[in-house]
């Protein structure tokens, strides 16, 4: 492909001795019909091409421009082959968390024995991400067999999967005549969690000031542990190590000793993902903080080793991690967290089902829904919910602590109706599920970390004795 | 890895180093095509003023047409018929010029009185060609682009050309009879200078193509570099205690910007709102980073991407023997072109050409010449 620059040397050369044997064609032509035409016109044409000289020298001046061009072209052709060119993209990590950094370095190979000397390489990122230091693109000099490198820095300002490249290769030679575009497919994926700020900002509070979770945090019940529980008359059936024979003398009849069995709580972090969630100010929508209290809250399941799963629901199910321990699943919920995006309307009563189905024991519901849905499915899905010993709590992001302000305009009475619209609205369908005992807390997101933590130790504390 | 200052030092002296050549090699170019010239018989202010004199008139040329466009419509609406000479209607405007001979002779004829005027208005186009080259060989020498120096080529191509063709040119005109007499006149020499210009320029322009480049990317990197490798921990936390005081007290003045940095003290964003600890994150970051890869700044800056000194020279050196040899093997081959033409068209005694093969050049060179306009169209 020739470029602007080629095309302009091209024409030049072109024109010089296009220009010049134009002249001589036309005189040529006056030559053979000027007995038929005589017109005077071609007298000028004749007087062009007899200037000593000049003629020679528009054609000597063109046709060297054209050898030093049709040069370029053959030596271009020879020695630009896309083929000859490997492009490799390393990253220092392709799971971030959310503002934080990525070193992206793109080496560039020469497979050839050639020189490749003018090479554009020019790697694309996703608009979102900020460029911080460094470019992602060079200009390269490659020599045989040899070996480039350029790096740059990329801050990854928002959760969500994201796609590096392609990448933009472009060969020109040396005079800058041709080139050659090509586009390399070589994407490479990187998942942005969600912040992980709250999460050391809790662990510089708990170095501060000791330890501020408090509580009960595993459910207890009869079984073969080792702390006492309490007696009981003999049945049969009982395993014989039981007998408490000292008791038994006492009462007259076989007693057995019981004990009391730990066992780990089981969590859900069911959030809400309908369009509504989607709402908020660019950097921290209800969804973006849902996302961040479910880091939190699978973060401290994780530390007093309960169980936790996701669930992601609008009028269908988004995606579903069953509830298990450890740092593995703790990934697993950040990559599922890092993929949420709004679609649909709430429907509670639908993610319920799916989850009855799936988890038959007792559970904890933790739900972060900001209550803008029908309230006939928040009601069904509690109703289904406490039917099969899963205890819900609601966290819910206040709309209005959320929205951009400007969006509303100027005008503040219209502001006051819309806020005094909304919290009304609001307080009806709270008062409806509160029906159930529900626990429903407000969500604002300057006050995180402490409505997250709160909300977590309460519902364990509330629903450990009967679970 | 290469000490900051040292590089941006070292990157200047080598960009301004061949920006100096380019003005040698331009100077000589330029002095090759304008001792052709006779540019004393043309290089004047009042030339150029022909210029707009004609642009003023060709745009009365216009507003009288366009009065009769409106005449005609109307007495076609109105049905009603009239006779109005063709002068009359530049009436109205002769109100807003002076009325000179000028003025007069281009009512009375617009063609002819161009005519009159075509050497003085060659002369006017020829004295602005001098003045726009000026002006893009300092585009030249500032951004150090090819594409200044082909044009720059192009349009003092068009002045030799133009001086040529309207009697300006300095050399006396000789009969050329033979090859050797050929390579004897000053066009041919000037050519050989041209070509050489040519290709210079080329190969000096990519230099720059490497240069500037990494120029402008030191200057943005390396600001941003020193910035937060210069902070002490205490600097920082200074810093951020300072920046969270303003922010407060922004909230103390005006209940209204509350609103808008509410969180920035406490809340989630809050990581995201000070230059500080924008600052320091990075530092910790880039330091982390830096002790993996200790040729990290450099391949940041683009230090990595671009050859030594000594491979830029070998290869540039390398370039220019190569063409330069090429050109001049396939020049002699070329130069038979002419004399065929010699021989046909300026009553020379070496060869005849017959009628087909002039045929056949004129067909290459219309599609060679179709070939060129269709690119440029396209890239424009």
């Amino acid at each position: 492909m020739i470029t602007r620059r080629g095309g302009l040397y091209l024409g030049l050369g072109v024109f010089l001795l296009g220009f010049t044997l134009a002249a001589l064609a036309i005189y040529h032509f006056y030559i053979l019909f000027r007995e038929r035409i005589g017109l005077e016109f071609f007298e000028i044409i004749k007087g062009v091409v007899y200037l000593p000289g000049f003629s020679f020298y528009m054609v000597v001046l063109g046709a060297f421009i054209l050898m030093s061009f049709s040069i370029s072209l053959i030596s271009f052709k020879l020695s630009a082959k896309i083929d000859n060119i490997e492009i490799e993209r390393i990253l220092d990590r392709d799971r971030v968390f959310m503002g934080d950094y990525v070193t992206v370095t793109i080496r560039v190979k020469n497979r050839s024995n050639r020189t490749i000397g003018n090479l554009f390489v020019s790697d694309l990122v996703p608009d979102i991400f900020n460029m911080i230091l460094g470019d992602n693109y060079a200009h390269i000099h490659l020599p045989p067999k040899g070996v480039r490198e350029f790096s740059y820095i990329i801050e990854c300002p928002y959760r969500g999967v994201y796609v590096l490249g392609p990448t933009i290769v472009s060969v020109k030679d040396t005079a800058g005549l041709f080139k050659i575009d090509h586009s390399l497919e070589n994407f490479k994926e990187i998942i942005v969690y969600p912040s992980y700020e709250d999460v050391k900002k809790l662990e510089i509070l708990q170095r501060a000031y000791g330890s501020i979770i408090y509580g009960p945090h595993r459910v207890k019940q009869k079984g073969s542990g080792y702390d006492f529980w309490g007696i009981r008359r003999y049945v049969i059936g009982d395993h014989i190590k039981f007998i408490d024979w000292r008791s038994s003398a006492r009462m007259g009849r076989l007693m057995v000793k019981e004990y009391e069995a730990e066992k780990n709580a089981k969590l859900y972090i069911l959030i809400d993902a309908s369009k509504s969630m989607g709402f908020g100010r660019e950097t921290m929508t209800k969804l973006d903080f849902a996302a961040r209290a479910a880091v939190l809250l699978a973060y401290l399941a994780n530390r007093f080793q309960d169980d936790f799963g996701l669930l992601v629901f609008s009028d269908n199910v988004h995606s579903f991690l069953e509830a298990k321990k450890g740092k593995k699943q703790f990934l697993r919920v950040l990559e599922e967290l890092a993929k949420i995006s709004p679609k649909g309307v709430s429907d509670l009563g639908t993610a319920m089902r799916y989850l009855i189905q799936r988890e038959r024991r007792a559970a904890i519901a933790l739900i972060i829904t900001d209550l803008e849905g029908n309230p006939t499915y928040y009601e069904e899905g509690i109703k289904i919910a406490l039917a099969h010993k899963i205890y819900p709590m609601i966290i819910s992001p206040v709309s209005i602590y959320f929205e951009d302000w400007k969006d509303l305009g100027e005008d503040e009475i219209y502001k006051d109706v819309v806020i005094s619209e909304h919290i009304l609205e609001r307080e009806k369908i709270k008062e409806r599920i509160r029906k159930f005992g529900i626990d429903i807390v407000d969500a604002d997101p300057n006050v995180f970390i402490g409505i997250t933590l709160e909300t977590y130790l309460v519902s364990k504390a509330k629903n450990i004795r009967i679970m | 890895m290469v000490e900051k200052k040292e590089l941006r030092e070292k990157i200047d002296f080598l960009i301004w180093a061949f920006r100096f050549l380019s003005i040698i090699v331009f100077g000589i170019y330029l002095y090759s095509t304008f001792s052709l010239i006779d540019y004393k018989k043309f290089l004047s202010f009042s030339h150029v003023i022909y210029i707009f004199v004609l642009a003023k008139y060709a745009l009365i040329l216009l507003l009288q047409m366009l009065i009769l466009l409106l005449i005609t419509i109307a007495t076609k609406v109105l049905g009603v018929g009239f006779y109005l000479p063709k002068n009359s209607t530049l009436l109205p405007l002769i109100g807003f010029t002076t009325l000179n001979n000028n003025l007069l002779s281009f009512i009375k004829d617009p063609l002819e009185w161009a005519s009159s005027i075509l050497p003085d208005m060659i002369a006017g186009i020829l004295s602005l060609i001098f003045l726009v080259i000026g002006l893009m060989i300092l585009g030249y020498l500032n951004k150090g682009k090819i594409d200044f120096a082909l044009w720059i080529f192009l349009l003092a191509e068009l002045a030799l050309i133009l001086s040529l063709i309207f009697g300006f040119q300095s050399f006396k005109t000789v009969t050329i009879d033979n090859l050797s007499d050929f390579v004897k006149t000053p066009l041919f020499i000037h050519s050989v200078i041209a070509i050489l210009f040519l290709e210079i320029t080329t190969q000096l322009s990519y230099f720059s193509t490497f240069l500037i480049p990494v120029k402008e990317r030191i200057k943005r990197n390396i600001t941003l570099i020193n910035k937060f490798e210069k902070l002490t921990p205490q600097e920082i936390s200074v810093g951020i205690e300072e920046e969270i005081r303003r922010a407060r007290l922004v909230e103390k003045l005006s209940p209204v910007a509350t609103l808008f940095t509410s969180g920035v003290v406490t809340g989630p964003l809050a990581e995201r709102k000070f230059n500080m600890q924008f600052l320091a994150k990075l530092k910790a970051y880039y330091d982390f980073m830096k002790n993996k890869d200790p040729e990290l700044q450099d391949k940041l800056v683009g230090i990595k991407t671009i050859p030594t000194i000594t491979q830029l020279l070998v290869t540039i050196f390398i370039s220019l023997i190569i063409r330069g040899l090429l050109v001049i093997g396939l020049s002699f081959i070329v130069l038979f072109l002419p004399i065929y033409l010699g021989g046909t068209f300026m009553g020379g005694k070496i060869l005849e050409l017959s009628y087909i093969e002039v045929y056949v050049i004129y067909i290459s060179t219309a599609f060679l010449l179709l070939y060129a306009i269709s690119e440029l169209l396209g890239r424009i």
